[in-house]
C-alpha cells in the first residue's frame, strides 16, 4: 500500500516523535509506506481503524509504549484497540478506564492499594461491556462491595481471579455469583470462603468451566456434592489441600466433561477413592495426586484402569512404593502418557524401563528419588526421545553416562534439572549443549561445573534459566563465556558463586541485556562499581545481593535509577549500606514491592523517607535494624500504614511498638511476621 | 488475621514424617555426604546413632547420625562436639540432607470463620438446596 505522505516501519524502536518508526513482532506482515516531504496531513492517509489494527499487532509492551508517544493520532489509535491493562497504582485508575474502551482484559492484582471505594468509584466512569477476564489476585483490599461494582460493570465477565485474597470468604463469593456468565473463576487462598459461598457460586453461575477452590479449607463434602449436581460444564478442578474425603471423588466421578483434577496434599482422600474415581464417567486428562499420603500405586492402578487417556499424572511426593499393578496399568497409557511426576519414590531401573514404554512422554520427574541409576536413565530416554523436561534433582548416582544418553536420544530437551547432581562434569555437559540446540532451562545448582562447562553451556543460544547456585569455580572468564551468545538470558542464579567480581557482571550487562532475575547473594567480590554495570540492564526486576558486604548506597543508587523496573530487593547482610541507600531507593524505585534490608545499617531517618516515599511498597523484612530507635519505627510504620501488607521484624519490637500501632496495621490487612534471630552470625 | 498454615516443615523423603522447621535453619551453606546439606536448631521425630569422631571438611567432630524414627533412613547427623574453637557453634545442632527431606507444609487450623457459615442450620440449607433446580 503506498501514499505519497506516509510513514516508514522499522525496526528501531523510538526515533523521534512524529517519523512513525516503530518495533515489531518477527511475524508481522509489513506495510511498507513511504514518507513524502509536506504537511502533517499524513495521518489522512491511514484511517484510526486501520492504523489501531496494525499497532494491534506490536507484541512488545514497551513497543506499544513507544507507539503511544509518537503522536496524538496514534496515542488514539492504540487507545481505541486496546485490550489489555495492567494497572499499577490506583490514582489513575479511573481516568485509564475511561480512556480504554476496547477493554477485554483488566488487571488489578498489581494496583497498590486497591480498595473497593475506589474501585467502585473507577468502575462507575466507565464502559466495560468488552470486559471478559479481570484479575484480582493479591488484591487484599477489594471486598465484597468493590465484587458487587465490578460484576454490575461488567456484564460479560467470563473469568475472574480473586487468589490470595486471604480475608475473602461467603461474602465475597455471593457477589461474584451474580456474573451468571462466569466459565472461569479461582478462589485459590480466599480463607473464608465455605460451603455456604461454594453453593452461591454453583447455584448462580452454573456455566462454570474452570474452579479453583485450592486451599479453602473450611469446604467440605457437601459444598462438592452440590458443585458436582450443578456445573456439568466443568472441565477442570482444583481441591487441594482441602479436608475433603472420598465422598468428594464419588460425587466428582459424575462430571463427564472434567478433563483436569488437582489434589494436592489431600490427606483424607485414599485408594478406595481413586477407585471410585476410575469408575466414574469423567473425561480425565490430567490428575494431581502429588503430597497426598494416603495415596498408593495400587489406587492410581485402579485410576488408570478407568481413564485409558491420560495425559498427565502427578504423583510426587506420595507414594512410598511401586507395585507392579501400577505399572502393568501404565502400559495402557503408552499413547496418551505426555506428563509423569514421581519425586520422592524409591525407583529401581525396571521401573524406569517400564515408564519408558511411554513412547510420548514428553516431561519426567524424578527428582529425590533414590536408586536412579545411569542405566536406569537410559533404559527410559532410549525408549522416549519425545522428552523436553527432565527433572534429575538430587539423583547424585548419575554420571556423565546419564548426559551423554540423554544428548543422543532426546534431542528437544528444554528444561534440565540436574541440582545435586555431582557426579557430572564438563564433558556431559558439552554433549548436551552440542547435541540439544533448544534447550531453554538448566539447573545446575550444587554440581561443582567450571567455567570449562559454561564454555560448552554458551552455545545453547536459546536458553533463558541458568541457575549455578554453589558452583564455587565458576569465575569471571565464565560468565564471559555465556554472556557472549545467550542474549536470550531472563534468569541467572549465582548464589555463593564467590568467585564472582564487578567484571563479570560487566560482561553481563553487555551481553545477556534481558535478564529479569539476578541472584548475586554471597558473590561477596562485588562493589558499587559491579552494581553500576548492573544500572544498565533495563528489564531487570528481582535483585539479590545477601552479604556484598562491600555495596555501599553509591552501587544501590546505580541499580535504582538505571533499573526502573526493580520490583524486589535483597540486601540482608550488607552491612556497609545505610541511610544514602535508602534514600535512593526512595527516589528512583518508584515499582518497588519488596524490600529486605535486615542487619543493614539505616537510621530511622531513611527507613521513615524510604516506606513513606515509596507508594509500591508492600512487603518490608527488616530484621535487627539495631540504628533504628523506637520513635523511628514507630514513624515509619506509621508513614506506610494503608500500604503495607507483610512485615518481618524482630520479635522483640513487639512487646515495645505501640498496641494501636499493631491494631491498625493489622486492621489495614498487614501480616507480621515476628522471629528471633541472633545478632551474629557465623558462616 | 488469619493464618492458615503453621511453619514451614520439612519432611523425611521416604515417608513423610515431620523432621524439622524451616524457622529453625541456621544455615544453608553445609556439605553432606552427597550434596547439599542444611543446619538446623532443632530437630523431632528422630533417632540417633552412637557417637563416633569424623575428620569433615571442617576439621575434627564427634557426630552422631540421626534416623527417621519411623522408617530408619539416615537424614543427616547431630554435631556432638566439635575440636577447633571456631566449629563450636555447631555443637548440638543438627545436619539435614537436602536429598532425604522434602519441603512440606504444616497444615495449621483456621483463625478464622466466616459469619455466615458453620451452624447445622445452614448445613440443612444446603442439603435442601441440592433439589433446587
Amino acid at each position: 500500500m503506498r501514499h505519497r505522505n506516509s510513514y516508514v516501519l522499522s525496526k528501531k524502536t523510538l526515533d523521534a516523535p512524529g517519523s512513525g518508526a516503530l518495533g515489531w513482532d518477527t511475524g508481522f506482515m509489513v506495510v511498507r509506506i513511504r514518507y513524502g516531504g509536506g504537511g502533517g496531513g499524513g495521518m489522512a492517509a491511514l484511517s484510526l481503524d486501520l492504523l489501531g489494527q496494525v499497532l494491534d499487532r506490536v507484541r512488545e509492551p514497551r513497543d506499544r509504549k513507544a507507539c503511544r508517544l509518537v503522536s496524538r493520532a496514534f496515542a488514539r489509535a492504540e487507545a481505541a484497540h486496546r485490550r489489555a491493562l495492567r494497572v499499577l497504582r490506583r490514582e489513575p485508575l479511573a481516568r485509564l478506564l475511561r480512556a480504554f474502551r476496547a477493554l477485554e482484559r483488566l488487571d488489578l492484582s498489581a494496583c497498590a492499594s486497591l480498595d473497593d471505594a475506589s474501585l467502585a468509584a473507577a468502575l462507575s466512569g466507565a464502559d466495560l461491556a468488552g470486559v471478559r477476564r479481570v484479575c484480582l489476585a493479591r488484591a487484599s483490599g477489594v471486598g465484597w462491595r468493590g465484587l458487587d461494582a465490578l460484576v454490575a460493570a461488567c456484564p460479560r465477565l467470563e473469568a475472574v481471579d480473586l487468589s490470595h485474597c486471604v480475608g475473602a470468604g461467603d461474602r465475597e463469593a455471593a457477589a461474584l455469583a451474580a456474573a451468571t456468565g462466569l466459565r472461569e473463576l479461582s478462589l485459590e487462598k480466599c480463607l473464608g470462603v465455605t460451603d455456604m459461598g461454594l453453593a452461591k457460586v454453583v447455584v448462580g453461575c452454573p456455566r462454570l468451566e474452570k474452579l479453583s477452590l485450592k486451599w479453602c479449607r473450611e469446604i467440605s463434602d457437601i459444598g462438592i456434592d452440590l458443585l458436582s449436581k450443578k456445573c456439568h460444564d466443568l472441565r477442570s478442578l482444583d481441591i487441594s489441600y482441602l479436608k475433603v474425603g472420598n465422598e468428594s471423588l464419588r460425587s466428582i466421578s459424575s462430571l463427564e466433561k472434567l478433563e483436569e483434577l488437582a489434589m494436592v496434599c489431600c490427606s483424607c482422600i485414599d485408594d478406595d477413592g481413586l477407585e471410585l474415581l476410575g469408575k466414574g464417567s469423567n473425561s480425565l486428562q490430567s490428575v494431581d495426586v502429588s503430597r497426598c499420603d494416603h495415596v498408593t500405586s495400587q489406587g492410581l492402578a485402579s485410576l488408570i484402569d478407568g481413564h485409558n487417556f491420560l495425559q498427565k499424572l502427578n504423583a510426587a511426593d506420595s507414594l512410598h512404593e511401586m507395585r507392579q499393578s501400577f505399572l502393568s496399568n501404565l502400559a495402557k497409557l503408552k499413547d496418551t502418557l505426555t506428563v509423569l511426576r514421581l519425586d520422592g519414590l524409591e525407583v529401581a531401573s525396571s521401573v524406569l524401563l517400564a515408564i519408558g514404554g511411554c513412547n510420548n512422554l514428553v516431561e519426567i520427574g524424578l527428582s529425590k528419588c533414590n536408586g536412579v541409576t545411569d542405566e536406569g536413565i537410559s533404559s527410559l530416554v532410549t525408549q522416549c526421545s519425545h522428552l523436553r523436561v527432565i527433572d534429575l534433582t538430587c539423583c547424585n548416582l548419575l554420571t556423565n553416562n546419564a548426559l551423554d544418553s540423554i544428548a543422543e536420544n532426546c534431542k528437544m530437551v528444554e528444561r534440565l534439572r540436574l541440582e545435586s547432581c555431582s557426579s557430572i562434569s564438563e564433558k556431559g555437559l558439552e554433549q548436551i549443549a552440542t547435541s540439544c540446540p533448544n534447550l531453554k532451562e538448566i539447573d545446575l545448582t550444587d554440581c561443582g561445573v567450571n567455567d570449562a562447562a559454561l564454555r560448552h553451556l554458551a552455545k545453547c543460544s536459546e536458553l533463558l534459566v541458568l541457575k549455578l547456585g554453589l558452583c564455587s569455580s565458576i569465575s569471571d572468564k565464565g560468565l564471559a563465556f555465556i554472556s557472549s551468545s545467550c542474549g536470550k538470558l531472563i534468569e541467572l542464579d549465582l548464589y555463593r558463586c564467590n568467585s564472582i567480581t564487578d567484571d563479570g557482571l560487566a560482561a553481563l550487562a553487555n551481553g545477556c541485556k534481558k535478564i529479569k532475575m539476578l541472584n548475586l547473594c554471597y558473590c561477596n567480590k562485588i562493589t558499587d562499581t559491579g552494581l553500576g554495570h548492573l544500572g544498565s540492564l533495563e528489564e531487570l526486576t528481582n535483585l539479590e545481593l545477601r552479604c556484598l558486604v562491600r555495596i555501599t548506597g553509591i552501587g544501590i543508587s546505580s541499580v535504582a535509577i538505571g533499573c526502573k523496573n526493580l520490583i524486589e530487593i535483597d540486601l540482608k547482610r550488607c552491612y556497609s549500606v545505610d541511610d544514602a541507600g535508602l534514600w535512593a531507593l526512595a527516589r528512583y524505585a518508584l515499582n518497588l514491592r519488596q524490600l529486605t534490608i535486615s542487619y543493614c545499617q539505616v537510621t530511622g531517618l531513611g527507613l521513615c523517607h524510604l516506606l513513606s516515599s515509596l507508594r509500591c511498597l508492600q512487603d518490608v523484612k527488616m530484621v535487627h535494624l539495631s540504628w533504628v530507635s523506637i520513635e523511628g519505627f514507630e514513624m515509619a510504620l506509621r508513614a506506610a500504614c494503608g500500604r503495607l501488607k507483610k512485615l518481618k521484624m524482630l520479635s522483640g519490637l513487639k512487646s515495645v511498638l505501640s498496641p494501636e500501632l499493631l491494631q491498625m496495621l493489622q486492621a489495614c490487612g498487614c501480616r507480621i511476621r515476628w522471629v528471633n534471630k541472633p545478632l551474629v552470625y557465623k558462616d | 488475621m488469619a493464618e492458615l498454615v503453621g511453619p514451614r516443615v520439612y519432611s523425611c523423603c521416604h515417608c513423610r514424617n515431620h523432621v524439622c522447621l524451616h524457622d529453625d535453619i541456621i544455615s544453608k551453606a553445609f556439605q553432606g555426604r552427597n550434596g547439599r546439606a542444611f543446619l538446623f536448631s532443632h530437630a523431632m521425630n528422630i533417632s540417633m546413632g552412637p557417637k563416633e569422631d569424623r575428620q569433615l571438611m571442617t576439621g575434627l567432630h564427634t557426630v552422631a547420625d540421626i534416623y527417621c524414627r519411623d522408617c530408619r533412613e539416615v537424614l543427616g547427623w547431630k554435631y556432638e562436639r566439635a575440636f577447633e574453637e571456631s566449629q563450636k557453634y555447631k555443637e548440638g545442632k543438627f545436619i539435614f540432607e537436602k536429598a532425604k527431606i522434602s519441603d512440606a507444609i504444616h497444615l495449621g487450623t483456621l483463625g478464622r470463620k466466616s459469619p455466615i457459615s458453620g451452624g447445622s442450620f445452614e448445613i440443612h440449607v444446603l442439603q435442601r438446596l441440592k433439589y433446587f433446580k
